[in-house]
Formats: C-alpha cells, structure tokens, sequence
C-alpha cells in the first residue's frame, strides 16, 4: 500500500499499471516463496548441521 | 569442530551469533524486497516470522538445547532476586528503574521483560496470561530475546522519538481549524469509526433457533452426554463459528463460557435467535478504532507526494488527519468506559452469582487482560 502510493508520487501524472500491480505481486511472490524457502532449504539444512555437530 | 568445546561449537552458541544472524537476515530481506519493488514493512515481517519459526518449529542441537536451557535458568535464578524488591507485575517501573542503575543489572530485564512475568507466575499463577507467558519463554538465543536485548532501548530511546516527532511535525495546526475543514472532518470522523466498528462484527454471537438445534442435534451431537441440556448445544455451533476467527483467545472462551453454560443452565431458559453478548464486538471494535497510525503514514506519504490534496488547498489531507486524530482519541476512551461498566457488572454478578456469566462471562480477562 504504502509503496504502491511512493510509486504514485515517483511518476506524477501518468498512471500505469506497473505501479500497482508490481508491488502485490512481489510481496505475494515473498509470501509464498518464504515459507517454502524455510521448510525446503533452511530445515534439512538445520538437520544436516546438527547431524554433523551431532557426528563430531 | 572436533570436541564440544570447539571454536565453532561454542560460536554457534553464543548469542552475539545469533543477533548477527537475525540481524544479516533482516538487512537481507529489507534489501530484497525494496529492490524487488515492494514494501520493505512487510520483508521485516516475514523476517521475523522465519526467525521465531526457525526457534520454534526445528528441531535443534542437543548440545545447544542444554546450553540454552542453562542459560536461561541463569537469567531465571538472577532475576527472580531482583524481581523479589519489584511490585509485582508491573513491568514499566522495573525496566525504567534499571536503566539507571549499573550496566550488569541493566541487561537483565531487557533480556527478560516475558520473564518477570513467568516468574512471578511460577510463585503463583493468578491469570491465564500468564500461564501463556510462561508456555511461551524462549531460550536465550531465541529472535524474541535477542531482539529484547539488543534492539529494545534503541527503538524505545530513539526511535520511537523520531517517530513520533516526524508525525507531530507534519501536522498542519495552523490550517487545520477552518470552520469547513472542522466540521467535514467530524463527518468523516463518523464515517470512519463506523468503518472501524465493523471490525466487532467478528464477535457478535447468537443463539440459534430452536428448529436448527433441534434439525442438528440428532446428527452433530449425538455423542454429547445426556446430562447436557439444550442450552449448553444451543451456543457450541456459533461459538464454534466465533473460534475460527481468533483462535487463542475464542478456544479460551468457548471452554469457559461451555463451562458456564453448564452450570447455568438450571437457572436460564434461552431465548433462540437471541444476541449473547454485545460487549466483546464492542470491546473490540472500540480497540480498532484508536488504531490509526499506519493511516497516518500511508496520508502523510501521500500529501509529500503531491498525490492528493492539489485540488483544494491540501484540505483532503486535513480532513483525513482530523479523523485519524479524533479516532486515536475516542477510541480509548470508549474501550475505558466499556471495561469500566464491564468489570463493575461482573463483580456485582459474581456476588449474587447468577446467570450473568453467561452474559458477561469471562472472556473479557483474555480479551484485555491490561485491564483487570
């Protein structure tokens, strides 16, 4: 909301619709990638260094 | 690493580790989604949420859990001597006095504010926020400490400051009392509280009509004990409804006011299709209509924009400040008046002890536990 408003001021006068649009689909984009990103990467990884210190 | 006590082992769980990892983390996502093109507010939100899922939800180090667990017990044992000269309970005097005295002492309550609390639940459990407080303590290097320790007197001391002197500042005093701008901002005051108010729509609860219990009984509740009597179902499907939208406190009143109904049931015939209780939407909405301060934001963002308010003189500007202004000030003072009423309806009820838990119930020591 408040980037889709500072894009607005940045390009005064022309409205398109990149202004709008890019801001919802990155942090939709964010949303959805961050939880997949921590239970397909960071968790095994988790796993993975406390096996190794676990091993040591 | 090749014994416990190695380099790598014992970085791994220092906390100095961790504020550098939450805090690379944060500046990561910051970075990430501005140059990605959105708002950096919600980059920090998903940091946070990752590092207090990453405490919470997987599975650690044995070695790290005992450390941790020492540690905290340490913090626990150092405070509880500290916390003994306090006033119980009262968070705000304890960190403000500690601030002024020696710089070992200063970090304690800043590394645990949640702990004061759990402590004194364990001598003696008195509300149920705090039996939430102490499910919830964290070990030592946990984002919620880390942030409590590092993070805490800067935001306050600093920040906060700024904060709010950027947003005093850009108010415009001067233009703001014209007669027009006035009274249209007391128009669209009301308009936004209505708005606001709308949020306690959530909480409204009824009883359900005879012939929908009556329809639903034999199959959804036929495994209830006959003991129970058709006013402890007549409330269970729209509770049931309520607890999806606030599941921590809803769960909380629905097994207290179940509870309630059962033992008040003897003493109450319902009437179906009947309102419960309009003070919980009440509480609530009151409570969502002092929130204003992101409006605040997003208005002022806009007017130092140019984005709106060249037609009129900035005058839209000034009337959405008069609203947000007029709402940050109703809307504590209602939510005040209503817990007042509240807690004084409930002690009167609770000495003739009648059907009026049901009514009042106890929902409102989870729902502004501040208060009472």
């Amino acid at each position: 909301m408040v980037q889709v408003i500072s894009n607005l001021g940045i390009e005064s006068g022309s409205f398109k619709a990149v202004t709008v649009v890019r801001p919802l689909l990155v942090s939709l984009a964010l949303g959805v990638m961050v939880p997949i990103a921590c239970r397909y990467a960071v968790l095994p990884l988790t796993v993975l260094v406390n096996q190794w210190r676990q091993n040591q | 690493m090749n014994h416990p006590n190695g380099l790598t082992s014992r970085l791994l769980l220092e906390d100095y580790t961790a504020f550098f990892a939450h805090t690379a983390i944060l500046v990561a996502f910051i970075t990430g989604a501005t140059y990605a093109g959105t708002f950096n507010l919600f980059a920090a939100y998903l940091a946070g949420a990752a590092i207090s899922w990453w405490d919470s939800g997987v599975p650690h180090d044995v070695r790290h859990v005992a450390h941790v667990r020492k540690k905290t017990e340490h913090q626990l044992s150092n405070l509880s001597c500290a916390s003994a000269t306090l006033p119980r309970g009262d968070e705000k005097p304890s960190s403000d006095r500690n601030t002024h005295s020696d710089p070992a002492e200063q970090r304690q309550p800043a590394k645990g504010t949640s702990r004061v609390q759990s402590n004194g639940a364990s001598c003696k459990p008195r509300t149920s926020r705090n039996v939430i407080q102490v499910s919830r303590s964290k070990d030592a290097n946990s984002g919620e400490v880390i942030f409590e320790t590092y993070y805490t007197q800067p935001l306050r001391r600093l920040l906060k400051p700024f904060f709010f002197a950027s947003i005093g500042f850009s108010l415009p005093i001067t233009r703001m009392f014209n007669g027009g701008v006035v009274w249209r901002g007391c128009v669209y005051t009301t308009l936004m509280i209505i708005g606001k108010l709308a949020c306690g729509i959530w909480l409204l609860r009824f009883e359900l009509p005879s012939w929908l219990i009556r329809s639903v009984k034999p199959n959804r509740l036929k495994f209830r004990s006959s003991s129970s009597s058709p006013t402890t179902t007549a409330g269970e499907p729209a509770e049931a409804a309520g607890a999806t939208s606030d599941p921590p406190v809803a769960t909380q009143r629905t097994r207290a006011n179940s509870s309630a109904k059962l033992q008040d049931s003897t003493h109450q015939i319902p009437q179906p299709g009947k309102l419960v209780s309009l003070y919980p939407s009440t509480i609530v909405g009151c409570a969502m209509v002092a929130r204003g301060e992101i409006g605040f934001l997003i208005s002022s963002l806009a007017e130092t924009n140019d984005i709106v308010g060249e037609n009129a003189g900035g005058e839209l500007f000034l009337l959405v400040t008069w609203a947000i202004m007029l709402c940050t000030i109703i809307g504590p003072v209602v939510v005040g008046a209503v817990a007042r009423r509240l807690k004084s309806l409930s002690e009167k009820h609770s000495a003739t002890d009648r059907r009026d838990v049901l009514e009042y119930g106890d929902w409102h020591k989870q729902v502004c536990p501040m208060m009472f």
